[in-house]
């Protein structure tokens, strides 16, 4: 009997209930606003609405939704477990013990990490790129609507998967990056890990999907007359972001596998017997992770290039320069992963070798901070919320960036390497210029989806907030660093050290009202929507093609594909007055249908995953045979398009009012 | 630039293009694992070495195999635009036996070196040799499971410009798995006796 | 209209497929008739026959060359060929640097030590 039992339920077992009061706490909190959202549906009957609006259809603004508010709900989880981290090391010091166990600290630095790259960062640019990227390049979505749904549930599975943890079987300990051989069976024989690497492995499959869908999108559908050099600079960085996924991703996919055989099927690539290889993973994991990075930073930097021309209302300085850059840091971006593991024995040459490459990346991005500095001087600035967001950047990323050049040295590099020295740095650079950089494009082009323009006031807060929050919460990080603390602490001995961890804390809870006052400003902006309605399209007196449609964007986006002469050919029209189209420009257009296909895709890599986790073979199989079956049903699917002819187009143009 | 394009040659082109930027990534995926291999390679854990293991013989059959499969898929897609059904479909059918026969050589050899003790779990070298000649495999199967497919696609629907276009995709993949072989073949099997 | 003939598109199929087959059995011969002494020097040639094949197989198969709507594809794949190199002999190198300092015995890993701080390292 206990034999079928096994088969069934594989090792799933009650010991994995959560049995500390926070996570307990967790566990029962996050089911319970599960059922709250599925109660209020239920309730208010929009479970149609929601299945036909949103969660089946492939307009990529409406993916783009999706994925943002799925990041901004692992943004509070993420932000948490960081206010659970700085509670820890305010004050454990000495024999004072804080509220966490070792073992808890270690899941919440590793949740911590992983939600807020995979989920938060990747989440928010994925967003905005889908509310941006067609509309910007005059198209009317993505050139692959339906591999985009699928990458947005993929990336919702993964997210699931690595919340249910918290329910039941707890996430790993191993830090973000899951080292062996810690993360191999040996020394974590339960689920944490599995978790961490299956909720991982399915959104990064997503990811590259979502590289090369966008990839084809700038290549193939622009609009006619729209060459590379007259394309947004914020293309141009999607352009770049999507090579390096492509590029990138798969050693994450293979890494992460070799490490799921190591553990599942008892193989030897990283265990630290029968000639595994632990500094092979890191090797591996780094010739992604590096790449990864400049994948999130890069739309940021092309958000700013909108931001900056736009609200200086002066044409951005140094177009080719900018793209130059943004194609050597493609470039350079492959060549300096070993600065990761400086420390991990390579001889000089070898580090010397990375260290170079390492510094010479910081050339091409100080070329473009100048070049939008250049942009603002004698513009006629418009202080709004995107603009405070990129002073904070500016302020915030080249402290960051310094740090990093510092450590391109090896020989500096060993005194700080893996001191909080470290973590100041990459959070410096991450929310200085990928927090800022995305909070900056949330708010510039909300009004172009929503209809509707966020307060900018709490905005502005929001920005101070963060860059308040920034200073305290980091700059006493690396004089810790330097006096010798390292990461992943969870307790001390030096009491000098209390202070700096102290501050960091406050440091903490600013950035958290920060949070706050964003998501006030998005409840606020709700409530008074009607006082702050974009009627015209145009709020900002934009440059480029997106903000030439009505706000909302229809799902359509262009009644008629412009034909694109100039760079920042909106402005250009306006200044022309050439900004209506002709009744026979009008022509019939096809639209995808709706699918859920997506979402089938999603469920069954999910269970697959669960099934892994838990060695319930049965549940893989059939989850495995499920994709199968789903894959093959769309591949013979032919009828996947739906018409809207050119009167329709014609008389929804009518109806909105545009400039 | 023309205004009005055909949609189904544009919805050619797209896939096309995106199918061979996933081959892209793909080769990123293989470039991996032979890095894997290449740095494993001699971590034998005090057992057996791949010169003890491998038979090149065997390795240049299963080339030979799956390169004849190569050919057939190219005649297929070429008779198929040719709007020769039977012809091309008998093609497909070659090649997806060949692709089976291949698949059935490498278990046998995979089955041969568990049943000698040599298994994924008893070295870091054979744990990257099972994995990386394994995943080629797994993505010979999903070739075969295409080939199938479409061999009923084709019966069903016959010779229309989807089914080309699904046609070119699969010979696309057919023949980029040949391509990965031939490294596999000199670097796993070639090598292993140097 | 000018009908493209099936059998010169043939032809190039024949090419490929007779050019793979002699390639990869001059390898094997190579290799099991130890024509080269050194095995490095088999295995760069080896390599040097497979990218051939390589090439053959993308022209012939694959249809890469410079025409029009090719030319993108040509430029994709050398483009990742060359990162993949890139990747590949970066780790390499890494690791056989990692593992030849890293891996030795204590007492040799002593002596290594004394050695390199005698050239100033």
């Amino acid at each position: 009997m206990s034999d079928w039992l096994q088969i069934m339920i594989g090792r799933i077992s009650l010991d994995y209930l959560p049995s500390d009061p926070a996570t307990i706490g967790a566990a029962i909190g996050m089911p319970l606003m599960v059922l709250g959202v599925v109660g209020a549906l239920t309730y208010f009957k929009k479970w149609k609405w929601l299945w036909e609006s949103w969660l089946t259809n492939l307009d990529a603004k409406k993916i783009g939704t999706m994925y943002i508010i799925v990041a901004i709900l692992m943004l509070v989880r993420g932000g948490a477990d960081a206010i659970m981290l700085r509670m820890q090391t305010a004050v454990a010091v000495g024999d004072a013990k804080g509220p966490f166990d070792a073992d808890m600290f270690q899941q919440v630095v590793t949740a911590h990490g992983t939600l807020m790259i995979f989920f938060v960062a990747m989440g928010l640019v994925f967003g905005i790129i889908n509310w941006v990227l067609p509309l910007m390049i005059g198209a009317r979505d993505m050139a692959f609507p339906l591999l985009n749904s699928i990458s947005f549930w993929l990336f919702a599975a993964g997210m699931v998967l690595n919340n249910f943890s918290l329910v039941f079987g707890g996430f790993s300990n191993g830090g973000w990056l899951g080292y062996p051989p810690l993360t191999e069976l040996q020394y974590n024989p339960g689920p944490g890990v599995d978790y961490w690497i299956w909720s991982l492995q399915i959104a990064g499959v997503g990811s590259l999907m979502s590289g090369i869908n966008f990839f084809v999108t700038i290549i193939k559908n622009r609009a006619p007359g729209m060459t590379f050099w007259k394309m947004p600079v914020f293309s141009w960085s999607v352009f770049v972001m999507s090579v390096l996924i492509m590029l990138a991703f798969p050693i994450l996919t293979v890494t992460l596998t070799l490490l799921g055989l190591d553990r599942t099927m008892g193989m030897h690539f990283f265990t630290s017997d029968a000639g595994g290889n632990p500094m092979l993973y890191i090797n591996l994991i780094w010739a992604w992770g590096h790449p990864e990075v400049y994948i999130l930073v890069l739309p940021a930097f092309g958000i700013f290039s909108e931001v900056v021309a736009t609200y200086s209302k002066k044409i951005l300085f140094g177009y080719r320069t900018m793209v130059y850059a943004l194609l050597a840091i493609m470039f350079l971006s492959f060549v300096v992963w070993q600065h990761h593991f400086f420390t991990m024995g390579a001889g000089a040459n070898v580090n010397a070798f990375f260290g170079i490459m390492t510094m010479v990346i910081a050339i091409p991005t100080g070329v473009k901070i100048f070049n939008w500095l250049f942009t603002m001087y004698r513009g006629r600035i418009d202080f709004k919320a995107p603009m405070v967001w990129f002073l904070a950047f500016v302020f915030t990323f080249t402290i960051g960036g310094v740090t990093g050049v510092l450590m391109a040295v090896p020989a500096l590099d060993f005194q700080v390497h893996n001191t909080m020295f470290l973590v100041a740095h990459f959070h410096n650079v991450i929310i200085g210029g990928v927090v800022f950089g995305l909070f900056a494009g949330i708010t510039h082009w909300f009004p172009k989806i929503f209809g509707f323009k966020l307060y900018d006031k709490f905005g502005r807060w929001a920005a101070t907030l963060w860059q308040i929050g920034f200073i305290l919460a980091f700059i006493p990080l690396y004089i810790l660093g330097l006096m010798g603390a390292v990461r992943r602490l969870d307790s001390y001995d030096d009491p000098s050290w209390q202070p700096f961890f102290i501050v960091s804390g406050i440091g903490v809870l600013v950035i958290a009202t920060g949070v706050a006052a964003f998501l006030l400003q998005v409840g606020y902006s709700i409530w008074k929507r009607k006082e702050l309605i974009d009627t015209t399209g145009d709020p900002w007196d934009g440059r480029t093609l997106e903000w030439s449609v009505p706000s909302p964007a229809p799902h359509y986006n262009f009644a008629v594909i412009p034909e694109v002469t100039e760079r920042d050919e909106w402005w250009h029209r306006k200044q022309t007055g050439n900004t209506a189209y002709a009744r026979k420009e009008y022509v019939d257009i096809w639209l995808p249908r709706n699918s859920a296909v997506g979402i089938y895709v999603a469920i069954a890599a999910g269970f697959m995953g669960f099934g892994i986790i838990w060695h319930i073979w049965w549940l893989v199989a059939i989850a495995l045979l499920g994709l199968v079956v789903v894959v093959i049903k769309q591949t013979v699917n032919d009828d996947s398009e739906y018409q809207v002819t050119a009167n329709e187009l014609f008389h929804e143009d009518q109806k909105r009012s545009v400039v | 630039m023309s205004k009005v394009l055909n949609r189904s040659f544009e919805k050619y082109e797209k896939a096309e293009f995106g199918f061979w930027l996933y081959l892209m990534t793909d080769i990123i995926l293989f470039a991996s694992l032979f890095a894997t291999y290449m740095i494993l390679k001699n971590n034998v854990a005090g057992g057996e070495t791949a010169a003890q293991l491998f038979d090149p013989k065997f390795a240049l059959v299963e080339t030979i195999i799956l390169l004849l499969s190569s050919f057939t898929c190219g005649l297929a897609v070429l008779l198929l635009r040719f709007k020769n059904k039977a012809a091309g479909l008998a093609m497909l059918v070659a090649t997806l036996l060949l692709g089976i026969a291949f698949i059935s050589l490498e278990l046998y050899e995979f089955t041969n070196l568990v049943n000698e003790g040599q298994s994924w779990q008893t070295s870091a070298f054979l744990s990257a040799f099972f994995t990386l000649v394994g995943t080629h495999g797994i993505h010979i199967t999903i070739g075969i499971v295409w080939a199938v497919v479409m061999c009923v696609y084709l019966l069903k629907y016959g010779v229309t410009s989807n089914s080309l276009r699904k046609m070119t995709l699969f010979s696309l993949f057919w023949h980029f798995l040949d391509l990965v072989w031939i490294f596999i073949f000199t670097i796993v099997y070639l090598g292993a006796v140097l | 209209m000018n009908q493209p003939k099936l059998a010169p598109l043939i032809g190039k199929y024949v090419v490929g497929f007779a050019s793979a087959l002699i390639l990869s059995t001059l390898a094997y011969i190579i290799v099991v008739e130890q024509w080269f002494e050194s095995a490095d020097t088999t295995m760069a040639v080896l390599l040097l026959l497979a990218a051939l094949q390589l090439a053959i197989q993308l022209v012939c198969f694959l249809h890469i060359d410079m025409s029009g709507r090719s030319r993108s594809r040509t430029f994709t794949i050398m483009f990742t060929l060359v990162m993949m190199m890139v990747i590949v002999v970066g780790s390499l190198w890494v690791m056989r640097n990692l593992d030849y300092r890293m891996g030795m015995s204590p007492e040799a890993m002593t002596e290594y030590m004394v050695e390199q701080n005698k050239k100033g390292f």
